[in-house]
Formats: C-alpha cells, structure tokens, sequence
C-alpha cells in the first residue's frame, strides 16, 4: 500500500510539473467563433473582406430606412414598450442608447453605419495595399467597398447632424458628403478601371447623391444622367439569419412592431403598396398596415437606382424638363400614372419631394427630404403622441454622447 | 495540559484528518466494543440552544485513558470502564465550551449539552494553503455561516438566503420574488468599475460557476433572474466561509478580489448509521396584495357627450373581480412548497460517507412559476493508510424552473401595475363606454392571457465534483492535490405556443396567432470549470518557542463557456413548439469562450510560541485574458496575528478571557474577459463583421488592501467580539466605455485607467445574556459600512456614463446615480402644466434645464447592511429564533412611478396637477421619460427576515418512531418591511441586463417579495 501511495504521489506531483511546464499551451485559447484581426486582413481574405463589408452596409442601411422611416413619417411605431417612441416622436436625445449603440438588427443608427464606413475604408486601403497578383479582381473590390464608404457617409450626413469619421472632430452634413464624393470618386476610377458598368452606375448614382445633397445641382445631373433608368444595385438578404433579414419586412410584416403610416394609407398608388391588416398592434394605438413592397425576408432592396438618378436629374434640372422627367417616371409601365397637374407642378421642389416621397417609399431618404426640402413634419409638431409626451422639431439626429465622450478629438 | 493536548489532537484531527483516522479508528464506539471491560457508559451529545446533535465532540473519562468521539447523531459509548459507581465525563467540542458532567456506569441514556461558544479563535477555517488552519492563524477576518444549523431551524429555501445578514460584510441585493430567482452578492461592495463584482464561490476546495444572472431573459433588458448560486442544496451544506477582500484572498489570486465564498460540505464520521430525514411543507403569497399597488386613472367619453371627457380611476381590486367573473381566479395566488431531503452518514476509522438526496417542488405566487429539483450528494473519505487521506465530494442537481415574465417582459405584474380604465372599454383613444374590452382593464391582457401565451422556463443540471489526495510523507511535510470538476448544462426555453383564438383576441398576443403563428426562442449554455490544485506545507521547529510552517503550490484553472442559441416562428398547427416545426429558423449565435489562470504562490509562517503568527507570501498569475503586451502579474501578502490574552507578562483585564489583534496586507486581481484584449471579427452568414474594439495592453485590475482587526471573548466567552476595519484601493481598475463608434468597432472597450478607494467596518457581537436551566437567550449583532471613492479615471477625464443617469465621476462612489435635477418650476394655472422649470447647475445655483449639467443623486450600492438575530430556549426543548436584516446608504430608482407617470400617463398627478405642491416634482412627472431625479429614493430598509420555532419532541415520543430525535418547526420568512422608499418593494430589481448588473438598481414591475411559512419536521434515526 505504501508503495502504491508514493508511486501516486510521484505520478501526481509529475503530472502537475508536466502541466505546469507547458504555461504557454495552458494559456492558449481557441475562438472558433471570433477571428483576430490579424488572421483576418490577408490578401487570401479579400473577396471575403470585400463582401463583408458590402454586408455592413446593407444591414445598416436596413436598420436606417426603418429608424428613419419613423422619424420622417413614413412608418410609426407599433410596440407597447417606449424603447422606440423617440425616433417615433422626433426627439432622439444625445444620451439615448438605441439609435447611437444598437446594432442595426435593433434599429440602431450610428454604431451601424460607422461600422460600414470603417470596414468598407479598411477594405479599400488593405486592398490598395495588395497587388493585383495577391487578389483576382482586385480593382472591381475597390470600385464596390468605395463606394458602400461612400454611401455610409451619405447616410451618416443625411440622418445625423453631425458625424465623425474615423475619431475625427465633428462634421458638418456638407463635410460629410464631400467625403462621400471623394469616396464615389475613386470608386468611378476604379470601377472604370475593372470595366463594371454596374458599379460605375453605382457610385455615379452615389455621387449625385452626395451632390445634391450639398445642392450642386449641374454635378449632380451630369453624374446622374449617366444612369440608365432600369438600373438598380440591390442589397441582398437572408432569412436565416437574423443580420441578413430585410429589416423593413421583417419590423413591419413579420413582427409587427412597426405600421405604415396614416399619411400613407390612401395614396391610392402603385409605388406605395400597402395591406390593411384591420388589427390593433401591440401598442393598442395604431392599426397595423404592412407594406408590400418587400415581400419577405430574403427581398432584396435597393441601394442605388436610376430611378433615383432619374429623380436627382429631374431636381438638378428643374423646369420643364424637371417636370418632364418626373412625368415619364409616372408614366412608365406598371406604374402608369398620369402626368402631374400644373397645380401640382407649380410648386417644383415640392412635386420633387412627393414624387421621392412614393418613388422612394422605405428606401432611407425621406428624413433628409424633410429637412432639405424643408417640409412640414407629419404628424405636426408640438401635438400630443398618442403614447405620451409631443411630437417634436427634429430633422437630424444629434451626435451621440457615447462618440463625445470616447472621442479624444472631441473632448473624450 | 490534557486540555491542551485534547485541543491539539482536535485541531490536527480537522486540519489533516490523520488524527481524526486514528482516534475514530481506536475510540469509535464499533472499535470499541472489541475492548476488553465490564461496563460502558452511552448517550448523546448535543447543543444546548437547540438540542441538536453534536457530532464530532471528544468524551474522555477523567483519571483513566479511555475516550471516544460522537457520531453525527451525538451519540457516543464509552467501553471498557472497569468498577462501578460514578465517572467523570468530559467534553469537548471546537465552538463549544467544555463541560464536565457525572455519569454512573452503566448508564445508557447520558444526556450532555454543550453551551456555544461566543467566540472562538481554535476553529478552523480554510486558507489557500494545505488543510485547514486555526483561525487564530491568520491576520484577516473570516466569517464562519454554520449552515447546518440554521438550516435544521430557520426557513431557509436557497443558497442565498442561507447567506443572507449572516456574514457582515456581504450584502445580498434581492431581484423578484419569483420562486427560484436569485440574487446579486456583494462582499465589501462594487470596487469594480466595469467588471464583475461578484465574488468567487469554492465547493470543497473546488472553483465552481459563480453567475449570477442566468436563464431566460425573463425580465427583458438583457436580464435573466436565474442564479447560480442557488444551485447548492443547503441541506448539504456543513458551513460557509466568507473570505472577505484582497488581503484575504490573496492566495486565491486573479479574480479573487471580490472575495471567496467557501462551501463546505457534509461530511461522515466514524459510527454506526445515522439516518437524517427532513420534510418541509409550506406556503407563500406576495402580501397585502389587493391593496397594495396604487389606483391608475384615464379618461373614458362622457356619456351624452361627443366630446367631453371622464376621469375615471382603476385598482387592484376592481381587476382582480372582473378576472374572477372572467376566468374564476385571482390574479396572484398562494403557492405551495414541498421539500423532503434524506441522508445518511457514518462509516469506521478508515471509511467514512455521507449520502443525502432529495427532492423539492415549489410554487410561486404566479400560477406558472414553479421549480422542481433533485438533489444528489456523495461525500467519500478514506484512510488508507496513517499518511494518506483520499477524499471524494461530489454533487449532482437537476431541475426544472418555470418563470413567467416581469419587469421590461411584460407578465401578470406589467398587466396590474400598469392597468388602465380605458382597457376595460375600447382602449386608449377609442371613443367608446362600452365595457367590452377583453383585456378587462389590464393593459396587454389579463394574467390568465399571459400564462396561456408563454412557456419560459430553464433546465439546469450540474455536477460538482472533487477528488483531494493528502499525503504526509514526514512528520514536517503534508501535501494535498485537488483535483475539481464543475460541469453545467443549461436549456432555456422560451416558447409562445401558436394559439390563434388568443392572438385574435388580445393585440399585445398577436403574434400567437397568424400571421406569426408563436414561436420559440431557445438557448443552452455549458460550462465546464476544471481546476487543478497543488499545495504543500513544511513544519519546523525551528527551536522551543519558535516554528516555521512554508507553504508553496500552484493552481490551473480551465474553464469553457459554450453558448447557442437558435429561434424559430410561425407553427403549422396547435400543438407544435419545437424549432424543426417552425416555419421560419433564425440561427442566434454559437459562442464559445475559453478563459485559463495559471498561478502560483510560496507563502512563509514564523510561529512564536502558537500565539504570534507572522505571515509572509506572493502569488504569481497569468491568464489567458491578459493582453498580448502584457505579462504575469504577481500578488504580494502579509499579516500578523497575535493572541494578547495568552501572553502571560501583559495585563489584560480579567473580564478578557481572551483577545486577538491581527492585521493583514494583500494584493489580489480581477480579469478581464476572453475577448477584451484582442481585436476580433466573427462570422453572420458567412460575412464577417467586427464584434470587439480589444485592447493588446489590457491587464487586470489590482485590488491592495490593509485589514486591521481584533477578537475578543469577554466574561469567559459568554461575549464575543469581533471588529475589523479595511482599507484599500483598486488600481490600474478596468474601465469600460462604449468604443468610440466612428473607430468602426461596436461594443464596449475596456483599458486600465482608473482607481478606486475604499474603507470599511465590519463587526459581530455575539452573546448569552441570559443562561439559566430552563430559559437561556443569545443575541447576535452583526453589520457593516463601507465608503468608495473613485480618485481617478484616467486622467483625461473625470467623469465617465454609463447609462443616462448612472456614472462614474472622480471624488464620488462608482456607479453613483447622475442626472439633471429639477429644482423649481413655475405654474400655468390655464394650461395646468408646469413651465420655466430651472435645474440645478452643480455649483449651488441654477439654469434652465436644457443646459443643465447631471448633478449627483446618490449612490446606487448599499453602503451599510446588517443584521440581528435572537435566539430563546425554553425548557431544553423550545427555540424560537428571530431574524432581522437591513440595507442602508443607497437610492433605487422608481421604475414602476416612471411607466406609470412618464410612459402611460396613469398616475394621479398628471390629471389633477393642481393637486401637485411641488410644481418641480410636476415638473418633472409632466416631462414624461426626460427626466428621472424624482424617481430615484433612499431605499434603506430593514426587514424582520425569519421568525422560527422549533419543539424538539420528547425521546419517548421520538422513539415510538424509532427515531433517536424529532423536531418540528414552525417558521415565517419576509414577515415585516420598514422602509421609507415609495415604491412597491425595496427589494426589487432587474438582476441583470442594462438596467441591473453592478450598479443602478432600477425597480419596474418586478414582483415582490414573498411571505412564506414553512412547516419542517425532522427526524434522526
């Protein structure tokens, strides 16, 4: 027994010094579900790194047609809980949580979108850094993540009232949008590089954008009449997976927790389709209507269109060949309008607004439609929301307090 | 000098088990039997403030070399006493004073009650070290819960409210009263400013998964109400020690500043049999219930009126009658409880076992919130041979806990507390008298509606088991390996059947009916902890008065979190639940988390004459966690303990039989998270997307502390006191802050930035007033206070939020409440609304509250807690216990006024606001969600806890059961409440989530507190 026992003691005390030994092994972990940075950014990752940074585009583009799409009008709130009624109510605070740290799955706003900026600009310079030898295509890659950097400025100006890019000071929207140019700019050269009339469209599309927005009209029309009217650049989705789901179906049709809006419930027109559902929501405030233009969770939805352009070129050229744009859009097949009155046509900028306002139901422009164009909010502000408190002024949201107080540039 | 060396044999015996081998093995009354003599004296040994059993304790015959030890029934028999006539018995036991009592041989039913001790410095505590040591050792206070017996007596259903006011300096921070919910613990408060405040927990030596917050989020806002911790059967439990800051636990090393909370088991010892069987059955109910929430007013149409409008008001009352003429019930209930535990223990010098089991149903006060649980326990211990003790503990729990929703949830609670008149007609904003609504007042739908819709509950299954091997190959050396395994398993589920006729019913249950059709949310969490422990002592005597013990050794701990989730809607028919029935399949996440420690100590004890202890150590960790430019961190200890009252040339007052002073120094850590130091992207859909900021030059915190204390035992122990004060500060304390978003990282970030200060003051009293032969009375006082102070953030900045009204600002405790306080207002008397309001500028004046900066409203961790406890023995066989305990010194915020007031506007100010004196608290009531200072109250309380009686039934009736013993106790639990915080329950919390975790307790329709009387009867055979 007593021989038994030492050999066991000696076993034991050798198996802890084997153990011991070998710290390094004991202390290294594995992480099968997160990659270290530095395994990732490898030429052999670049088509992945590339989409990837496609994907945080269109996921912050999802969680913003929909935050936005309450703000300006487009959708209300349909939960019983007040996690949302700030976006809701135009009153998003400096201090909220939702819209400034949220993932977009959760409708966050600013977090998402500076995501996108961030891995589409790594992507960009990673792949500058890189030859055409390490990665097959590699001009087209930087054609695309160009221009999703520029987009995901474009959104930064449009929604917020200031924005930062990269720990940067605090921006102006016009800033923002140069910076989104220069961005569309390069993906232009490269994209004319890699011979992709696709992404060329794309980023055209993109820096009109921009350039309205910053109300240069005659850069914006030459950009956007290089834009055929039956293009269209999609963001793909998915339904297994929650990141990847359209998030306009998905909050409005699948889990009710958002409605169309009354303003929109009698258009009585093709480009805003919509279904009575003829049923409280949640709140017990609002009836539930769901929109029918996506139609399920794997609906794709546009990021970029030449129905966009087309609207961008009739705005930038006004008059009656500004109108007559806009009446060919109506006119088109399976829309098939008729032309615009003159009543309606005597107030230019506002018949460009209503005509964005249905041509571009839910695709994230309406909230700076409101602010550029300057139109009354719908519902009025200062009236009673019928879940508490008053509608408020709001047409941008604020820099959030998490990018302040983080920020060393901006006093964090 | 036989008092001593009894003493001596009693404490080897505890700290190595040997003694214990060899005493059990030659006095054990089965190896005694063999003997050779004519005549034997039997009986039981047992407490004389309760008339438990005390097993354990040393019968020796005075003049003659003949002695035993008691089995755990208390029951001993002394063999071999030659003659006849009278023998002298003594007893002892550590915790007890020694007695001395006659006994006539041949005497069968010697009857021997021990008196507890009020202060004790031989007991045994456990270090970090091999073994045990006497807690007149060591220079920190440890405080020592004896499980065992407050479990036999008081109403006790958890882990947590074993723990609960019975160690000072720990402070339980309740949740919900939901049955089978848990509790945040604090030891010595947060000194943490991002990381986990929660202290480590050890079974039998072994690291176990000590979350807090687990299960489904049932209380939403991130929030699971499920802890860990309760997963400890006290009916298994011997004691519990309470390692109390860094200077204590610095041999525990990373993450052990929070302290160690240590359980210890129950154990065999040598004799026949003894058989212990408890059955308790009881009920509890949330008090008071129909009159306790406030009333909820609304507008309904005027009738004859197209425009004009009535307030009308609803209460607890009203809605609990239209469920009964709805649906036949209340909307809470009384619910049941039913817990039968059995064991058995015994075993011979070489073999010893205990095995317990058993298995308990609970009901709480909502119908669908309920638990069951079996429990399995094998504790083995061996001696194979005089140097060797081998031991096994192991543990096994499974059950199931039904919880229904509350707080951001929603739930029977969310659909009373926030009820509204306007729900029992057309709803909010619908023109309508007629009462027809379903919902019957209740906003989102009755109770009943609730429980149909939801099935949420977890499955928890754990094993906890160990293995320790000690050998003493010398007489100067013992050594011991540990060898630990904590495995858990978890299910959470959270199913919302598809249930048409319901989601056509009710708009807040649509999605139970098409087109959602239900759905599930399911997750499961494994963990898997291993560890590795290996410590060995050296003894010297270095010469007569002069001893040397050196301690060295090193731990490995490997633990592994897997985590997945999956969820699914939209069943093709009622009756279907599981994720392969759904139509739609989201793929959550699939994490795992790996996090390893690899440490190690030498620690050196000088001994002067066993009254002066110096000790001297360092301990060494590295972790996995670490960043990648950042090393091993190293934890130095020092203390000094010394027993004035047995140095003989110091005059210490009579009165002092005995006096300790002791003081200790140490350093220990708390790490980061697996992740939080590199920089990481993972996986959604086969894109990558970046999930964590890192940080390469993270290291842990480090947590120095002086500890400075004494003991005392006065009018020979019949009073005992132990006071200590600590101070000390966190440094290089990890602080998380949102990463700056425009970085293009999500989530939060941590870096090493700040420090913390703190001090406290912890103290016991314990004492026998009043001992007499029929009636003795012992009272305990214990309590604390403790002070924190942030001195720094880093130096770029000195304030840091958290949320919109928690942060952390330099000169104030962490986590402190912070928002823009109004502090005058004017009136419209026409609009009836509050206007100019101006809000306090933090330098004694005032601006307008646009501008206004957070100003500091208190602190949202309690600062003082404490308790009283009150024991009376009547006759030998009636005790009756009463328990008290209270927080103090922090403020909760009033969520349930705030949704009430600022979310669904159904407080009584908003409609009649000329009422309202303070326009500034109308103010701030009429600005909805804007503002929170009015909302956030002292919450001090004190609560009469437990109130137990426990009749130990005559033998003569005990043994017409065959039993050795009986008892039967009667006993109340939450039985009185003094507060002065508004709201419903001072008790209430998110457990978790972003409106719990560390700090900022917020209570929103959380259940309170339940009141519960529990019968027990126990039987000994």
């Amino acid at each position: 027994m007593r021989n038994t026992m030492k050999v066991l003691t000696a076993v034991a005390a050798l198996g802890l010094l084997a153990a011991c030994s070998n710290f390094d092994r004991l202390l290294t972990v594995q992480t099968p579900s997160r990659l270290a940075e530095d395994a990732y950014l490898v030429p052999g990752n670049a088509s992945l790194i590339s989409a990837s940074a496609v994907a945080d585009y269109e996921c912050a583009l999802g969680g913003y047609i929909v935050a936005s799409g309450l703000g300006s009008g487009e959708l209300v709130d349909a939960i019983q809980t007040a996690a949302r009624w700030n976006y809701d109510r135009r009153n998003v605070e400096a201090v909220d949580a939702l819209y400034s740290t949220s993932g977009c799955e959760g409708i966050g706003v600013y977090t998402p979108i500076n995501t996108a900026r961030y891995t589409n600009d790594q992507a960009v310079q990673k792949l500058e850094e890189w030859s055409d030898a390490q990665v097959p295509n590699r001009q087209r890659l930087i054609a695309v993540n160009s221009a999703m950097a520029g987009y995901s400025l474009v959104l930064l100006g449009e929604g917020f009232c200031e924005g930062v890019i990269g720990l940067g000071s605090a921006l102006t929207p016009a800033q923002l949008f140069d910076s989104a140019e220069v961005r569309f700019t390069k993906a232009i050269t490269a994209a004319t590089a890699a011979g992709d009339a696709n992404i060329l469209n794309l980023a055209y599309v993109g820096r009109a954008r921009a350039r309205i927005n910053r109300g240069l009209k005659p850069g914006a029309a030459e950009d956007a009449a290089r834009v055929p009217v039956g293009f269209v650049y999609n963001a793909t989705a998915d339904a297994t997976i929650g990141r990847r789901n359209n998030r306009i179906f998905q909050q409005i049709n699948q889990s009710n927790s958002a409605s169309v809006a009354p303003a929109y419930r009698t258009l009585n027109d093709p480009r805003v389709s919509i279904t009575n559902l003829n049923r409280l929501a949640a709140d017990q405030v609002n009836q539930l209507w769901n929109q029918n233009k996506y139609a399920s969770l794997t609906a794709s939805y546009p990021i970029a269109s030449g129905i966009e352009a087309q609207l961008i070129l009739a705005e930038a050229r006004g008059g009656t060949e500004g109108i007559n744009i806009l009446n060919t859009l109506r006119a088109r097949t399976g829309v098939g309008l008729v032309a615009l009155t003159s009543q309606e046509t005597a107030n230019f900028d506002g018949a460009v607004a209503e005509e964005r306002r249905r041509e571009l139901f839910l695709q994230g422009n309406r909230w700076f439609d409101v602010k550029r164009f300057n139109l009354t909010q719908v519902p009025a502000a200062n009236i009673q929301y019928p879940k508490g408190g008053t509608y408020g002024t709001q047409r941008c949201w604020p820099l959030p307090d998490v990018e302040k107080l983080a920020n060393p540039n901006l006093g964090g | 000098m036989l008092h001593s060396a009894v003493r001596f044999a009693a404490v080897r015996a505890r700290a190595f088990g040997v003694a214990l081998g060899f005493v059990a093995a030659s006095l054990a009354p089965g190896a005694a039997a063999h003997a050779q003599g004519t005549g034997s004296v039997a009986g039981t040994v047992v407490n004389e403030k309760n008339g438990s059993p005390i097993g354990d304790a040393q019968i020796m015959v005075e003049g003659r070399n003949i002695g035993t030890t008691s089995d755990n029934a208390g029951r001993f028999r002394l063999a071999g006493l030659t003659g006849t006539g009278q023998v002298q018995l003594t007893v002892r036991r550590i915790g007890f004073q020694p007695r001395t009592v006659g006994a006539n041989i041949g005497d069968a039913n010697v009857r021997i009650a021990l008196s507890e001790r009020a202060m004790e410095l031989t007991s045994v505590v456990v270090t970090g070290t091999a073994g045990v040591a006497e807690k007149r050792a060591i220079g920190n206070a440890v405080s020592t819960v004896n499980a065992a017996e407050v479990v036999a007596t008081q109403p006790v259903n958890s882990f947590q409210d074993l723990l609960n006011g019975r160690a000072s300096g720990v402070s339980i921070v309740a949740s919900s009263g939901q049955v089978g919910t848990g509790s945040r613990i604090r030891v010595r408060g947060a000194s943490s400013l991002s990381l986990a405040n929660d202290p480590l927990i050890y079974v039998d030596g072994v690291r176990v998964d000590n979350t807090q917050a687990s299960g489904p989020a049932n209380q939403a806002f991130g929030s699971a109400s499920i802890s860990r911790w309760n997963d400890f059967n006290p009916d298994d439990i011997e004691s519990l020690e309470v390692i109390k800051g860094p200077a204590a636990a610095t041999l525990y090393g990373t993450e052990a500043s929070n302290g160690v909370i240590q359980i210890i088991t129950k154990k065999g010892a040598a004799g026949r049999p003894v058989w212990n069987v408890t059955a308790r059955a009881g009920s509890s109910w949330v008090p008071n219930w129909l009159n306790r929430f406030e009333d909820n007013y609304g507008t309904v149409p005027r009738a004859g009126s197209a425009t004009a409008l009535d307030t009308v008001t609803i209460s607890t009352k009203q809605l609990n009658d239209s469920l009964n003429a709805r649906f036949g019930n209340d909307i809470f209930t009384s619910g049941q409880l039913q817990d039968i535990q059995m064991s058995v223990s015994g075993g011979t010098g070489a073999v010893r076992y205990y095995v317990g089991g058993g298995y308990e149903e609970n009901q709480g006060a909502e119908r669908v919130n309920r638990l069951r649980r079996t429990n399995l326990r094998v504790n083995l211990q061996a001696n194979p041979s005089p140097s060797i003790d081998v031991q096994t503990s192991i543990g096994y729990t499974t059950g199931r806990t039904y919880l229904p929703y509350e707080s951001g949830g929603g739930g029977a609670t969310w659909a009373t507390f926030f009820s509204s008149p306007s729900f029992l007609y057309g709803g909010v904003g619908v023109s309508s008298r007629n009462p027809n609504n379903p919902q019957l007042g209740f906003r989102s739908g009755p109770p009943n509606a609730y429980y149909e819709a939801y099935d949420i509950f977890q499955d928890a299954d754990r094993f906890t088991g160990s293995f320790q091997f000690t050998n003493r190959p010398t007489k100067w050396l013992n050594h011991r390996l540990i060898v630990g395994l904590d495995r858990l398993a978890e299910n959470n589920e959270d199913r919302t059947p598809r249930n048409d006729i319901l989601g056509a019913t009710y708009a807040s249950f649509a999605g139970s009916g098409l087109p959602t059709a239900g759905g599930i949310s399911t997750s499961t969490r494994d963990v898997t902890l291993t560890s590795y422990d290996y410590v060995a002592n050296a003894d010297f005597q270095l010469s007569s008065s002069l001893k040397s013990v050196t301690s060295a050794g090193g731990q490995i701990y490997l633990r592994q979190t897997r985590f997945r989730s999956i969820s699914g809607s939209t069943f093709p028919a009622v009756g279907l639940t599981s994720i392969a029935s759904a139509a739609i399949r989201n793929v959550g996440s699939d994490e795992l988390t790996q996090n390893n420690t690899v440490g190690a100590f030498v620690q050196q004890q000088f001994v002067w004459n066993d009254r002066l202890f110096l000790t001297a150590a360092v301990r060494t960790d590295d972790n996995s966690a670490f960043g990648t430019n950042f090393d091993a961190v190293t934890y130095p200890k020092l203390s000094a303990s010394w027993v004035l009252s047995e140095e003989p040339s110091l005059p210490i007052p009579a009165f002092i039989n005995q006096l300790r002073v002791r003081s200790a120094y140490g350093a220990s850590g708390l790490q980061p998270g697996a992740f939080d130091a590199i920089r990481t992207y993972s996986a959604s859909g086969g894109f990558l997307t970046p999930t964590s900021a890192g940080n390469p030059d993270l290291g842990p915190e480090r947590s120095t502390e002086l500890e400075l204390g004494f003991d005392a035992g006065l009018w020979n122990d019949k009073v005992g006191l132990e006071v200590t004060y600590f101070n000390g500060s966190t440094k290089d304390a990890i602080l998380s802050r949102q990463a700056p978003p425009s970085n293009g990282f999500p989530g939060l970030q941590l870096f090493n930035a700040g420090q913390v200060d703190r001090s406290g003051l912890e103290w016991v009293v314990r004492g026998t007033p009043l001992r007499r032969e029929n009636v003795s009375l012992d009272l305990t006082l214990s309590g604390s206070v403790n002070t924190y102070n942030i001195a720094s953030l880093g130096g770029t900045t000195d304030f840091v939020s958290l949320s919109s009204n928690v942060a952390h600002k330099v000169g104030y405790a962490p986590g402190a409440w912070w928002d823009r306080r109004i502090v005058s207002a004017d009136y419209n008397t026409t609009t009836r609304r509050a206007t100019n309001l101006l809000c306090d500028d933090g330098k004694g004046g005032t601006v307008a509250c646009a501008s206004a900066p957070r100003v500091f409203l208190g602190n949202s961790v309690p600062t003082q807690e404490g308790s009283f406890s009150a024991g009376l023995t009547l006759f030998k066989n009636l005790r009756v216990n009463a328990f008290v305990d209270w927080r103090a010194g922090y403020k909760k915020l009033d969520g349930n006024y705030r949704v009430r007031c600022g979310a669904f506007v159904l407080c009584r100010e908003l409609y009649y606001p000329d009422e309202v004196q303070d326009k500034a608290q109308l103010a701030a009531v009429q600005a909805g969600t804007a503002y929170t200072h009015h909302l956030i109250h002292d919450a001090s309380f004190a609560r009469f806890r437990e109130l137990a009686a426990t009749y130990t039934l005559p033998n003569s009736i005990a043994r017409r059961v065959g039993a050795s013993r009986a008892s039967i106790t009667v006993a109340g639990r939450n039985l009185g409440l003094f507060t002065n915080f508004p709201g419903i329950e001072p008790e209430a919390s998110f457990n978790g989530g972003t409106r719990g975790g560390a700090f900022g307790q917020w209570e929103q329709n959380v259940l309170p507190q339940l009141r519960q009387f529990v019968t027990t009867v126990n039987f000994n055979f």
